[in-house]
């Protein structure tokens, strides 16, 4: 038999990226900022206790990053942000499967994750402190009770949003349970689990923090604390902007993974 | 072409009927009311059959086509394919319906082997198959596309592919090209006939145009709404292969009149 013939086969090409003209105004508003900054601090209209200039907290930044010291509280506030984040998800997803897969369960739970939802974690940490003592415990239990609901909710979404014509087709084709949710749902909710998992990575990092002012003698959280008492501004300036840094390069490798793994989203 | 790769499982007789319904009542619950949407249907389809299900929304065309292909539950009568009752969806009718639904993270190739993983098929003969059911309906070479690449007809047409894959000897299609434009929606519906010809398989499309129906199908079942019953089964006689010079005919006309009478429609 001959092909037939389509009078619809054209290809959806995407759009060419343009560099816009808003991004060098946000580098121009970023300069400016940076200058009046230092102008406000360098020509004492601003007490440089409380606003110590750009450029002695960059110098203090270097000082910091060549500082021994420095690397092992990062390590100990990256192992409690990472640790908190790994078992949060875990938790999250884990208990997401179970309750969607379970109609019953989520309908008797629905209103306790609500109430606790709503909880502010951070209010936790003394609690938490109380329990698991000054150690790493609990700034770990800080970081899962922060992280866990965003990617909860999140999953919980995603394995709902399945729509009814893919599930007609699944089960029109006869397949069993297990690849109804290996081949359909999962897939179907992971786009939703990793918008959780992006949000709730920088959750974790705050849960570490607000762990470690609580009372720590390690971690990033404690040196702040401590620069603060000692009114060194320029080391506290220095390491928030230390942990923003790292807080966008954790953001930046979820992303990464995303775009890798959940690539169908992409060009839509 | 398509005689191999399509050709019938077995050899029933084209007389005898392959489907057979018989005093079948549907209703729903919704609120706590019970709605009834099929009163008493009562057909035979034979063997390489073209039937449309033909009326306007709410007659229940739709739900008779899941009940045939057994994704719904009938509340009383019966439904036999090849003298079994129908319980749950089988192999051997394979459904379309009027969205594409291919899974975006797979490529054509990977969603056309989708039915054949899910029935625990032989993967690597299928892969064989999907040269050349794509040649078929017409998307040769496709194979390592992403369904967002493709326009809305050629996924209709990976759609339609996907359902030929398992080879079923019944089509059930649920307004199949029903979101697509006119033009494409044309092109597909000949696509389909050369295909439901060529093959033998037994199609039963749900559709709510008129003209379609007449020109496509063997047999129209007219249907009417509140609750959905059958207006008129009517034998639609033109000579096979079927090109849009009927169309031009005065039977074309009395067809189309007839039903137009029968659903109520112009004045």
């Amino acid at each position: 038999m001959k092909a037939i013939t389509t009078s619809e086969q054209e290809i959806k090409i995407p759009k060419p990226k343009i560099i816009r003209i808003e991004y060098l105004l946000s580098l121009l508003l970023l300069v400016f900022i940076l200058v009046l900054w230092e102008v406000l601090s360098r020509f004492k209209i601003v007490h440089e206790l409380i606003l110590p200039g750009p450029m002695v907290v960059i110098g203090s930044m270097f000082e910091l990053l060549a500082a021994p010291f420095f690397y092992s509280n990062l390590g100990v506030t990256l192992f409690e942000t990472l640790a908190g984040f790994a078992l949060g998800s875990i938790f999250s997803i884990v208990l997401a499967l179970i309750v969607v897969s379970v109609p019953i369960l989520y309908k008797v739970l629905n209103p306790f994750i609500i109430i606790l939802q709503a909880v502010p974690k951070v209010a936790l940490a003394p609690i938490f402190v109380t329990w698991f003592g000054f150690g790493l415990t609990a700034k770990i239990v800080m970081a899962i009770a922060i992280c866990f609901f965003p990617t909860f909710i999140n999953t919980v979404v995603g394995l709902k949003s399945v729509d009814e014509d893919s599930k007609l087709l699944f089960q029109s084709m006869v397949a069993s349970k297990k690849d109804l949710f290996l081949k359909l749902s999962l897939p179907t909710a992971l786009p939703y689990i990793f918008a959780g998992l992006k949000a709730s990575l920088t959750f974790a990092l705050i849960g570490a923090i607000v762990g470690e002012f609580m009372g720590a003698d390690k971690g990033i959280g404690m040196l702040i604390n401590t620069f603060n008492f000692q009114l060194e501004m320029d080391k506290v300036y220095a390491l928030i902007i230390i942990l923003s840094i790292i807080a966008l390069l954790l953001y930046l490798f979820i992303e990464w993974l995303d775009k890798k793994i959940v690539f169908w989203t992409d060009n839509k | 072409m398509v005689n191999e790769i399509l050709k019938s499982s077995d050899e029933v007789s084209t007389n005898q009927s392959q489907i057979t319904i018989t005093n079948l009542y549907k209703t729903f619950e919704r609120d706590g009311k019970e709605k009834e949407v099929l009163r008493d249907i009562n057909l035979n389809f034979k063997k390489g059959e073209f039937i449309s299900l033909l009326g306007p929304s709410g007659c229940g065309k739709s739900t008779l086509l899941k009940l045939i292909g057994g994704l719904i539950t009938k509340s009383t009568g019966s439904i036999q394919i090849d003298s079994q009752e129908v319980k749950d969806p089988i192999s051997k009718v394979g459904f379309m319906f009027q969205k594409a639904v291919l899974l975006p993270w797979r490529t054509v190739e990977q969603n056309l082997i989708l039915p054949i993983e899910l029935a625990k098929g032989n993967i690597a003969e299928a892969k064989l198959r999907i040269k050349d059911l794509l040649s078929l309906v017409g998307l040769e070479g496709y194979e390592h596309y992403y369904p967002n690449e493709l326009s809305g007809g050629m996924q209709q047409r990976i759609s339609l592919a996907r359902t030929l894959m398992t080879n079923p000897d019944i089509l059930l299609l649920d307004e199949p090209f029903g979101a697509l434009d006119e033009f494409t929606r044309e092109n597909l519906n000949f696509s389909l006939m050369d295909i439901a010809e060529k093959s033998g398989k037994t199609v039963v499309l749900v559709t709510h145009s008129i003209s379609e129906a007449v020109l496509m199908s063997d047999r129209i079942i007219v249907m009417g709404i509140n609750p959905g019953h059958i207006l008129e089964d009517m034998k639609i006689d033109f000579q096979k292969p079927r090109t849009d010079k009927i169309i031009a005919t005065e039977k074309y006309a009395q067809y189309m009149l007839h039903i137009r009478d029968l659903l109520g429609v112009g004045r």
